[in-house]
């Protein structure tokens, strides 16, 4: 049983369609990002998944049970973009106010908000006043409310956001640490480094639409593209390789090597060593994730989802491309 | 559970941030200290039942029941050969026996003239038989205690009240005016008396009575002096204790400070729906285990928590301090608090429902307080219209009497509650003709399931389209 599913998912806001189908599904354990520029559906599609936002068509599950049931959300922790702590809060009184909601008990959300504090770092502050915050602060903070109360579901909008380099490394261990201890994480963000770092498989939605989706490794292999160095004072015969058929790119240090549909590189290494060339480096070119989005994105306008009579024309083109990317 | 008391612990939490919250607290110690500084002291009997009998000149109609209408009469009414005939060391627990004298005077058309004076006048008359006939039915009937005791009897109308219509003597019996002499010592000494007779008097336009009383069970209608500041200053003002009480309670509490209290009440609960609905807050709030329907209830029953809460520090407060200074522990302020509370709650479905519409503040304050002014004005002019719906020589327009009262079925009865909140308080501090000097009589008063039936109906409304609208919305 899939932890999130969507199947067809689709939302209207007005004549704006800000979901035009969306299926997915995210396992459990696993860590999974979606990506897409602002107004792609993104945090309308987590909305939906926690009931903030109503769907127009389509089916949405949590642990394969429908969203009515407010008691499904007791096994997801959500931390929102944009945010925004009652103010009136100090940490500790947060923790414990969500974690009441959830139902936690007082004496274990007594014993539990120093440890989750700690966990992100602003233990020492637990009893000031959020509106005393910098942004990172109230950034640690949210993501210790998502995880108090001990959810199956993880789902971060952002999480990095406004935090410095230190705290996102530590951001990532931490759900790391969670992804070991079984939870499944659903992460929303911008930096695609970072997702590229943690997630195991992501999803790319445009103007709506899922357009790609996959395991990171696959995503980002690049088949046929290979990176060749040779030992020192060596030199590849570039002319006789791009002669029999091969595309030869001189980086000076490196060689790209790129091979045409049915071939292999094995025949490039027998010749290599025919020729008493020693191969010092060989690799399978990858790209990052970041190629892999902007490559994937280009085409579209960024920005606002466009009106339904655009949109419409423009949905046969973006799945028969995604169809082509898979 | 547990969701429930962390939502009502966090609208608290958000009042309580608030300075106006502290503001509020100050003002509410302040006021208890203040009530706590004011004590009683009884006056001694002489002046007591001079203070009581001087008060018999106010005469109420319908044997003192009528709510409207009281109005004077000219006649001196005196305590002659006072005594004490028990050993009770408080004045107001003493048994007395003494005479009542009144000493009538009669009106002409050029002003009031005493008995005596009209006694020296008797001459003139002489002549003729019938004429003294008819001068003794004309004194009857210009004599101003019987058009009291007359006037007593009477249940009149508007026009005549209004137009001070002298009330028809001619069919008063001793019994009548030994009843009406009863009432008003029941009336303004809040005394049973032991006896009660009419001496015979020789003497025209005097009326004597025997009189003996038997010690007050508690002191609320025996007069008493005021000391203000913890006794720094002693102003000469004896009021019956009830009186005193009734305007500590029923003006300085339940009218002013309740006001004030639901204004306070009213600005800062009206931040709890439009802040929980902030974007980035509010989807903080939905991610949560709590159905929508849910989380607004509970967000409403905070604010109607704060206010019971700060409501009930006061009364209770002010409550305590009375009982301890006055030794009146009458418990009808206690549940101004709850009649506070529910008034309140009619109010705040009305911001609620605003808030939820606009996700405005400001607004929600300024319709709430609209409401609030139409429901004054809508029982406001239910009340007045009630005086003279039936005396059609006044000419008010069936139409209109029709149309408030259509507004008032309809409409929440908060000038009802308020008044119900007054009777409460009046039905522990006041005597009966105090009562009615404070236009609080209870035949005036609207029946508690009536009231509470049509604006609890009220608020299930706007907080069912409330819960509606919050609960399909998108955030």
């Amino acid at each position: 049983m899939a932890v999130i599913e969507t199947i067809d998912l689709q939302k209207n806001y007005g004549r704006i369609q800000a979901l035009r189908g969306v299926s997915l599904k995210v396992e459990k354990g696993e860590i999974y990002g979606l990506l897409g520029q602002n107004g792609a559906g993104k945090s309308t599609l987590v909305k939906i998944l926690l009931n903030i936002v109503r769907r127009t068509d389509g089916e949405a599950l949590l642990f394969g049970e429908p969203l009515a049931h407010a008691d499904i959300r007791r096994r997801v922790g959500y931390l929102p973009e944009d945010h925004r702590f009652p103010d009136y809060h100090t940490g500790f009184s947060l923790l414990d106010f969500y974690g009441g909601l959830y139902g936690v008990n007082r004496s274990e959300r007594h014993k539990r908000i120093p440890e989750y504090l700690e966990m992100v770092g602003i233990k020492g502050r637990m009893h000031t006043k959020i509106r005393t915050y910098s942004k990172g602060m109230k950034q640690r903070l949210g993501i210790a409310q998502a995880i108090f109360h001990d959810p199956e579901l993880i789902i971060l909008d952002e999480p990095t956001d406004g935090v410095d380099p230190v705290g996102r490394r530590e951001i990532r261990a931490l759900m790391q640490e969670l992804k070991e201890k079984g939870k499944t994480i659903f992460l929303n963000s911008h930096l695609l480094g970072e997702v590229e770092l943690i997630c195991d498989r992501v999803g790319i939605l445009q103007r709506g639409l899922k357009i790609v989706e996959g395991d990171i490794a696959t995503l980002t292999k690049q088949k046929g593209r290979f990176v060749i160095g040779l030992a020192d004072g060596q030199t590849l015969p570039v002319g006789e390789l791009r002669a029999k058929g091969y595309t030869v790119h001189d980086d000076g240090e490196f060689y790209e090597v790129t091979l045409s549909d049915g071939q292999t590189i094995d025949p490039v290494l027998d010749w290599l060593r025919e020729k008493k060339l020693v191969v010092r480096h060989l690799e399978e070119k990858r790209q990052t994730l970041e190629d892999l989005f902007m490559e994937t994105v280009e085409a579209a306008e960024p920005g606002v989802d466009a009106p339904v009579s655009k949109r419409g024309n423009m949905r046969g083109k973006r799945i028969d491309s995604s169809r082509e990317r898979r | 559970m547990l969701k429930f008391w962390a939502i009502l612990k966090d609208s608290f939490r958000e009042a309580v941030d608030g300075k106006i919250f502290l503001v509020m607290l100050i003002i509410s110690t302040l006021l208890i200290v203040f009530v706590a500084s004011f004590s009683v002291e009884p006056v001694d009997a002489d002046e007591a039942f001079s203070h009581i009998t001087h008060q018999f000149v106010i005469v109420s109609p319908d044997r003192g029941h009528s709510t409207t209408g009281q109005r004077p009469f000219f006649y001196l009414p005196e305590t002659r050969n006072l005594q004490k005939t028990n050993d009770a060391t408080a004045p107001q627990q003493g048994d007395y026996r003494f005479v009542l004298h009144i000493t009538d005077v009669q009106v002409e058309d050029n002003g009031p003239v005493s008995a005596k004076d009209k006694e020296k006048d008797k001459d003139k008359d002489r002549d003729s038989k019938e004429s003294k006939e008819e001068k003794a039915k004309q004194d009857r009937q210009k004599s101003q205690f019987l058009q009291a005791v007359a006037y007593w009897l009477s249940v009149p109308k508007f026009s005549d009240m209004t137009r001070m219509a002298e009330p028809d003597t001619s069919s008063i019996t001793d019994d009548d005016i030994l009843a009406f002499v009863r009432s008003q010592f029941e009336s303004y000494g809040d005394m049973d008396l032991a006896k009660l007779s009419r001496r015979p008097s020789t003497e025209k336009g005097i009326y004597e009575f025997d009189v003996e009383t038997k010690g007050l069970k508690g002191a609320k209608g025996w007069p008493h002096n005021p000391r203000l500041f913890f006794g720094l200053w002693k102003p000469t003002l004896p009021l019956s204790l009830g009186t005193w009480m009734y305007l500590i309670e029923g003006s300085l509490v339940s009218d002013v400070g309740a006001t004030i209290a639901m204004l306070i009440g009213v600005v800062i609960t009206a931040f709890f729906v439009p802040n929980m609905m902030r974007k980035g807050a509010i989807d903080l709030m939905l991610s949560k285990p709590v159905s929508r329907v849910s989380l607004l209830i509970y967000k409403y029953i905070g604010g109607l928590t704060f206010v019971f809460l700060t409501t009930a520090y006061c009364l209770v407060g002010i409550w305590l301090v009375l009982g301890m200074r006055t030794g009146m522990w009458g418990t009808g302020v206690l549940f101004v608090i709850l009649t506070i509370t529910f008034y309140f709650a009619i109010l705040y479905s009305v911001s609620t429902v605003t808030a939820v519409l606009t996700k405005n503040t400001i607004v929600a304050i300024l319709v709430t307080l609209g409401f609030w002014g139409l429901m004054f004005v809508v029982g406001f002019g239910q009340n007045r219209l009630q005086q003279v719906r039936d005396d059609k020589t006044l000419g008010v327009p069936k139409g209109l009497i029709n149309f408030v009262d259509f507004l008032n079925t309809v409409l929440p009865r908060t000038t009802d509650l308020d008044n119900l909140m007054t009777k409460l308080i009046v039905d522990d501090d006041l005597g009966r003709a105090e009562k009615i000097a404070f236009k609080k009589d209870k035949l005036k008063y609207p029946a508690w399931g009536e009231v509470i039936g049509v604006s609890m109906g009220y608020i299930v409304v706007l907080l069912g389209l409330s819960c509606w609208r919050f609960s399909t919305r998108d955030y």
